[in-house]
């Protein structure tokens, strides 16, 4: 009869320290691993690789250009992404049903193909090209949080405040509701954008015009002619102004996002009251439609083209299209087969590893936020580089999973993890307490209660987040390129297969990896009705 | 069964709760009323087990559900609880809410549901797709489904409308009266407590101001916070501290049990307006400016203001109305209730 109350505790919290650990093993411990490795670069104390931290000029033009781009393309990612938000949530736009979700599809291509695809069209490059098509490929974040934001206010609270103090002063109460929202997806993207090194180093190799510091922390590794550990030193020391502007910035992102309005599912909860555009609606609709034209079409219809032979001599035609996708089909399925399934237990694994320490931060531990936001604040580079330190240690277990697809599946998971956190844990605070207690009232254990309530209540979240870290890990290039088994992911295929000249082959591979991505959604669709949203 | 709880405290800077006493028997209702923030809903939580009281204890027929080194958690209590927002689980429908609750089977789950008064063409359906009646009679009949042995309703008809309010105050009371389970009610509405409440608990700022039967306490009120909330009563303040003590509108006598500070309880029709030659003696005649005027079922109503009270005056049929800023007279037109202003009466 004392306290049993206690037992079902122990035994929640037993899952919640287990997966604390798995969490610190696959994420913190190979940081810190890379960290202290990095003052013992050839087995004796050292600070020479931290003491080349902006030392010469070079490196400090390279933290330069990466804090302009990073600030310019958030600017395109907020503009179009957040305008994208609010015509869709906020007016009477036309097919907003519609153009909402589509305004996430530019997700669905990596990076590189949408900037690959624009080479195609125009030979236009330099900071702002790059600025752009890096803001069009992350405005999905912004689109996505705007969007939350704007649900999240109750429109009686804007109705009053019109009434009130007029359409001006409704408008800005308005935006200072959801302005914390809009900043995390502005720092969201930033965050993405500060660690892409693909997308500025294809506009470079193409003419040398923009060298950013993601790609300068990736040069340091790959160095020849240096010993590893040396190497290791120097990408890590010279990552560090980086990683503590994100780390700043992914904090002040989760501080404003907690000062955001909470609707929970009990909340008595009136929706905004939606605009009249009246003559705007042709210019908010063709506004609306820049992102997936962008983001998605642009890139779709240009591969589609190469696939159809456009970059060789002899013209575009069905037949050598279909040979392309033949050839896929045969030399390269393998591949697609193998980046799909890491993709999807990656995100498998996210959710497993996510969930619970989303429900731990959402009810009684808000610092596990925090923590989960170590592996976004680290450059996906570095990220590779630490794991292949600590996993190829062979002093260690761990070494035995090093050319396993473990080490891709965890890096992937791990990498995406914050925003699985972020979202889950958001989730699980719309759920008011009094579900639970209704439940715990009616005598059912923790099992049960979270197999019947909570667990079915985020759900459509658990798969929201699994589409995500699905989808992110296929775009995902970086770890790719660090990590052995990534050898076979279809980004880094695609990237080499281009470089070496097989546009052909590599546009019908970019389009059916675009298709493999969206096979998710698609499958949610059929079974749900719904695309869901990431309520990051 | 009954429900005893004993020298119950729970605080939670910076509202504290108790101590109190209470006891309430099987098959009966308790309602407990007070203003909102006063400690009701608290209470409610203590005796289910989701909180967990500073001190006291809570004892149900012979089982301890907690005292020093005891708490037995809420999944062990058997508790039906309705909560203020009903807490449905909105991705269940009515019949999966009762059958998960109460472990039932269908046939079971679906007797319940119509006694609660759910047809059975709704059964099916999700809380979202129901009315606020229909979700407030699935909200009962899950606290009911695990055979209960003790029910506790928090604010239940709160998001009800008005029309809807009787049959499901019928469907309560019967419900309650006929398991020997206990049930305790809480509400911040006069009318709903005088319909439900077998037993009245006064409650305000964490405390229990008075208690009894429901019609003892709208007859007799001993505390002059009870008989402003039940009975919309304006408070006169008695001066002194004997048995015999003055207002304005004449001496009183106070009787024994008042403990402390004394004032008058003045229902409308306790005061009249009086012409310039009546009032004198024990019942004197003041002059008062009005304050405001309007129209009930009970007829004109005089708000006046006497020595910073506000008190209502019920006028006679034939009598004219005057107009708010004017002076009237006024006097009593009947002994009036003397209440206590301060701490529990007894």
């Amino acid at each position: 009869m004392s306290m049993p109350k206690g037992a079902s505790k122990m035994q929640g919290s037993k899952t919640f320290w287990i997966l604390l650990g798995l969490f610190v093993i696959l994420a913190i411990l190979p940081l810190l691993y890379l960290f202290f490795g990095s003052f013992f670069p050839e087995g004796s104390f050292s600070m020479e690789a931290w003491r080349k931290i902006l030392s010469t000029h070079t490196e400090r033009i390279q933290l330069l250009h990466s804090a302009v781009l990073g600030g310019l393309a958030t600017l395109f990612a907020v503009l179009l992404g957040g305008g994208t938000a609010w015509v869709t949530e906020r007016t009477d736009l036309p097919f907003a049903r519609v153009l909402g979700p589509m305004a996430l599809l530019p997700l669905l291509f990596p990076p590189i193909v949408v900037a690959m695809s624009f080479a195609d069209l125009s030979t236009a490059t330099g900071l702002p090209v790059v600025a752009l098509l890096l803001g069009v490929s992350h405005a999905p974040f912004a689109a996505a949080l705007t969007a939350r934001g704007l649900r999240s206010i109750d429109g009686r609270l804007y109705e009053s405040t019109l009434l009130a103090r007029g359409r001006l002063r409704a408008e800005l109460f308005l935006f200072r509701q959801c302005v914390a929202d809009l900043l995390a997806g502005a720092l969201l993207v930033l965050v993405f954008v500060l660690s892409n090194h693909g997308v500025p180093e294809f506009f470079s190799v193409k003419k040398k015009t923009w060298f950013v510091y993601s790609e300068a922390v990736f040069l340091r590794w790959s160095a020849p002619g240096k010993p590893g550990s040396l190497r290791a030193a120097e990408a890590i020391a010279s990552s560090a102004p980086l990683l503590l502007f994100i780390g700043v910035a992914l904090l002040v992102c989760l501080r404003a996002r907690r000062k955001g309005t909470l609707v929970t599912m009990a909340s008595d909860f009136r929706p905004l009251p939606r605009r009249i555009l009246g003559r705007g609606k042709v210019f908010a609709l063709g506004f609306a439609l820049i992102l997936p034209l962008l983001g998605i079409l642009m890139p779709l219809w240009r591969m589609l083209l190469w696939s159809a032979g456009s970059t060789a001599n002899f013209g575009v035609s069905m037949h050598t299209a279909i040979g392309s996708f033949r050839r896929v089909a045969t030399e390269l399925m393998g591949d697609l087969g193998y980046t799909l399934g890491m993709a999807a237990l990656a995100g498998g694994l996210l959710v497993f590893i996510a969930l619970p320490l989303a429900w731990e931060a959402a009810k009684r531990r808000p610092w596990i936020e925090a923590l989960s936001l170590i592996p976004l604040a680290v450059p996906g580079i570095l990220l590779g580089v630490a794991l292949v330190r600590l996993w190829n240690d062979p002093h260690l277990p761990l070494s035995r999973f090093y050319d396993t697809p473990v080490l891709l599946i965890s890096g992937y998971a791990t990498r995406f993890l914050p925003l699985g956190v972020l979202a889950l844990a958001n989730a699980a605070r719309r759920l008011p307490t009094s579900f639970d207690e209704a439940a715990r009232l009616s005598g059912r254990g923790p099992i049960m209660r979270w197999l019947k309530i909570q667990g079915p209540l985020l759900l459509p979240t658990a798969v929201s987040v699994f589409i995500l870290g699905y989808i992110l890990s296929l775009r995902e290039l970086d770890l790719a390129v660090i990590l052995p088994p990534g050898n076979d992911m279809v980004s880094r295929r695609l990237a080499n297969i281009v470089h070496f000249g097989n546009e052909d082959v590599g546009g019908a591979l970019a389009v059916l990896l675009a298709l493999g991505a969206a096979l998710p959604i698609m499958m949610r669709i059929l079974l749900t009705g719904k695309a869901g949203r990431a309520d990051l | 069964m009954t429900l005893r709880v004993s020298a119950l405290r729970f605080e939670r800077d910076p509202f504290t709760l108790g101590p109190l006493d209470l006891e309430a028997q099987g098959g009966r209702m308790v309602v407990l009323i007070g203003p909102s923030g006063g400690g009701k809903t608290t209470l409610l939580r203590l005796l289910a087990g989701l909180e967990a009281p500073n001190a006291g204890t809570v004892t149900l027929g012979d089982t301890l559900f907690s005292g020093p080194s005891v708490f037995v958690p809420a999944a062990e209590r058997h508790v039906g609880f309705v909560f203020q927002g009903l807490a449905l689980w909105p991705h269940m429908n009515a019949l999966a809410q009762v059958r998960f609750a109460g472990r039932s089977r269908k046939k079971d789950a679906t007797e319940l549901l119509l006694r609660a008064g759910l047809p059975a063409a709704l059964h099916k359906r999700l809380p979202g797709e129901l009315s606020g009646g229909e979700a407030q009679r699935l909200a009962i009949a899950r606290a009911l489904a695990g055979r209960p042995r003790l029910l506790l309703l928090d604010e239940p008809l709160r998001s009800v409308d008005p029309h809807l309010r009787d049959g499901l105050q019928r469907t309560l009371r019967a419900l309650a009266h006929e398991g020997e389970h206990p049930t305790i009610c809480v509400t911040h509405d006069r009318e709903e407590a005088l319909v439900l409440a077998d037993d009245l608990i006064v409650m305000a700022e964490g405390r229990i101001l008075e208690r009894g039967q429901a019609s003892e306490l709208c007859r007799k009120p001993k505390h002059a916070f009870t008989a402003r909330f039940l009975l919309r009563a304006g408070i006169l303040p008695l001066q002194g501290l004997g048995t015999k003590r003055g207002c304005p509108l004449g001496s009183f006598s106070v009787p024994e049990w008042v403990k402390g500070e004394a004032a008058l309880a003045l229902l409308p029709g306790d005061l009249k307006l009086s012409q310039p030659s009546q009032g004198s003696g024990t019942n004197k005649a003041v002059l008062v400016p009005v304050l405001d005027r309007h129209f009930d079922e009970r007829g004109w109503l005089l708000e006046v203001d006497l020595k910073g009270q506000a008190l209502s005056v019920l006028l006679q049929p034939n009598e004219p109305i005057p107009d708010p800023g004017m002076q009237v007279r006024i006097q009593l037109s009947r002994p009036p209730l003397v209440v206590q202003t301060n701490g529990e009466s007894a």
